[in-house]
């Protein structure tokens, strides 16, 4: 049975605020391996990864490894405790390409610990945000296999039904859903920390769009689980407790004073994206 | 004890003037026991001031006293007044909060919808027969696989609820039905149900309609009701060889809306729902 404190350890190792930012020249490096021949067949994907057609050429291998590099150097520099959290859980990554999946993708499997697919990393044209949001993702969820090996599952995995998850909007299993909710949130943290070093007006674009659809998702997580349809006493009570709180705090975390204002004035400042920054701050309430 | 008030005042927030619940309360709001004040999308964007209380058009709205009658239908397209994504979805979250502050709200937005819904067809035929005992929805398979099915076999996309789809005329496994659903076609006419709260009409039941197919009706209405966070819907059944077949449920009463008795179904059943819910309130406090 998973206990306060392991439910109260998820939030504070999953929080990326770091209140000295380190813009400095250090390198700053991934260490884990980039497996482009994996010769494993990786169970439930659209493609087999064994094959060599999901192989990179060598000249496009040389891309992807550096879009893996500049992530490295993004999160190094921004959000020192993303990359030593990226360092600490993943392993290998398996480097794909396949037509059978629309744009970039990554996987996990709980049997398979420590292991990631990326695939289609070259497509998007924001590919390094694109790339950490799949590390980070990915290792998530590796940290979430091992603390459930240690110290019990999250949930029933037993629970056969699928719910809509409120972030990708895909009927996925139980214990995929809760799983979510601790990637999210982890998300959250990154993109609000990235945000407070934010350099460019594009970037601190891409970074508010990217924290609203989190915050969007969980600002309909408690309506989820107090819904008639949600299997509540197959989450552990603790697990169900730090979930509701994120949600409690996260979709309002960037509002505004609407007291004395219009929605249109705080439309505008939402626009704006001022509030990414601000953010951080307020994720800490979630953690307290 | 004190026994809290029912509303004073029904706050109808809307998108679309030609939606069948916005006309009847625009129409004949003064039916019902209070007032009801009327405001658009855009004035609730541009004009109102939405703290704990809310101002607007010089008057003071308090949530605690106040029903919503939730009608902004979509908050995507040209009409809509955001400027991106990340304004919509902000707003989309504040509303989620904000309506929560009211003693009662006729549908709460969901991720999906500002006005909630119960989802597609897939979330539907796999949720509401685990939700309502006896609730019988087509024999289906997603991915728009024909396998296994026999009879009259069908594919529709399933986020068109009001859409039966047409008849599947190829071989399984094509790509065309990708992101599909197939189903078989229930026996019967489909025919449709409206409800506000607890109080349902049923104008286009086939002539030859079995009071067991009305108790079933019946039943599943106040399982709905119930259940619900949408208290106005509008459910599509096939008649079916026994008891009706469920098809779908939607907040939109896109059939029903336009056939008599629906302006009286909205004014009855909503006024009995927000006095329910009222009662049922002071009963919890």
């Amino acid at each position: 049975m998973t206990s306060k404190i392991v439910a109260d350890a998820l939030l504070r190792d999953l929080s990326f605020r770091d209140s000295a930012v380190h813009r400095t020249n250090a390198a700053h490096a991934f260490r884990f391996a980039l497996d482009f021949e994996p010769e494993r067949v990786w169970p439930d994907l659209a493609f087999d990864t064994s094959s060599p057609l999901a192989r990179y050429s060598a000249d496009a291998r040389d891309e992807v490894t550096e879009v893996i590099g500049a992530v490295a150097r993004v999160a190094g520099t921004g959000a020192p405790k993303a990359l030593d959290f990226i360092n600490a859980h993943m392993e290998t990554a398996l480097i794909c390409r396949s037509g059978a999946i629309d744009g970039a993708s990554s996987a996990s499997n709980r049997e398979l610990v420590g292991l990631c697919v990326l695939t289609n990393m070259h497509a998007p044209s924001d590919r390094v945000l694109v790339c950490a949001e799949a590390l980070l993702h990915e290792s998530i969820h590796q940290y979430l296999y091992k603390t459930e090996r240690d110290d019990g599952n999250f949930c029933d995995l037993s629970e056969a039904r699928t719910y809509r998850s409120p972030w990708s909007g895909n009927r996925i299993p139980l214990h995929s859903l809760i799983h979510a909710c601790f990637v999210w949130y982890g998300l959250l943290s990154l993109w609000s920390q990235l945000a407070r070093s934010a350099g460019k007006d594009d970037e601190l674009s891409l970074l508010r769009e990217k924290a609203s659809g989190v915050m969007f998702g969980f600002s309909f997580v408690r309506q989820m689980l107090a819904g008639p349809s949600f299997p509540l006493a197959s989450v552990q009570p603790d697990i169900v407790a730090v979930i509701d709180r994120i949600a409690q705090i996260a979709p309002s975390a960037g509002l505004v004073d609407l007291e004395q204002s219009t929605l249109r004035d705080s439309l505008r400042q939402w626009e704006s994206g001022a509030w990414v920054g601000r953010l951080a701050k307020s994720l800490q309430r979630i953690g307290a | 004890m004190t026994r809290p008030e029912p509303p004073n005042l029904i706050l109808l927030l809307y998108t679309d003037r030609a939606d069948a619940v916005t006309s009847v309360l625009l129409e004949q709001g003064q039916r019902l026991r209070c007032e009801v004040l009327a405001m658009s999308l855009s004035q609730l964007i541009n004009e109102a001031i939405v703290g704990r209380t809310w101002k607007w058009a010089e008057r003071t709205i308090d949530p605690s006293h106040t029903a919503v009658v939730n009608r902004l239908l979509s908050v995507e397209g040209e009409a809509a007044p955001f400027r991106s994504s990340v304004q919509r979805q902000q707003f989309w979250i504040w509303l989620a909060g904000a309506l929560q502050g009211f003693a009662y709200v006729s549908s709460m937005p969901s991720a999906i919808s500002p006005l909630g819904s119960f989802g597609s067809l897939v979330d539907q035929w796999s949720d509401l027969p685990e939700l309502v005992s006896g609730l019988r929805v087509p024999n289906h398979r997603a991915g728009g696989s024909t396998a296994e099915l026999r009879g009259d076999v069908y594919v529709v996309d399933p986020w068109h609820l009001y859409n039966l789809g047409r008849r599947a005329a190829i071989e399984p496994g094509s790509g065309e039905w990708h992101g599909h659903l197939a189903y078989v076609r229930p026996a019967g006419r489909l025919f449709h149900v409206a409800q506000v709260g607890n109080t349902i009409i049923v104008p286009n039941a086939p002539p030859g309609m079995r009071q067991e197919q009305r108790d079933h009706i019946v039943s599943f209405t106040r399982s709905m009701s119930v259940l619900s966070p949408n208290r106005i819907l509008e459910h599509a059944f096939f008649e079916g060889n026994e008891v009706p077949v469920f098809y779908s449920t939607c907040p939109i009463p896109v059939v029903t809306g336009r056939l008599p008795g629906y302006a009286d179904l909205v004014v009855t059943g909503l006024q009995d729902d927000i006095e329910n819910c009222s009662r049922r309130s002071a009963a919890r406090s």
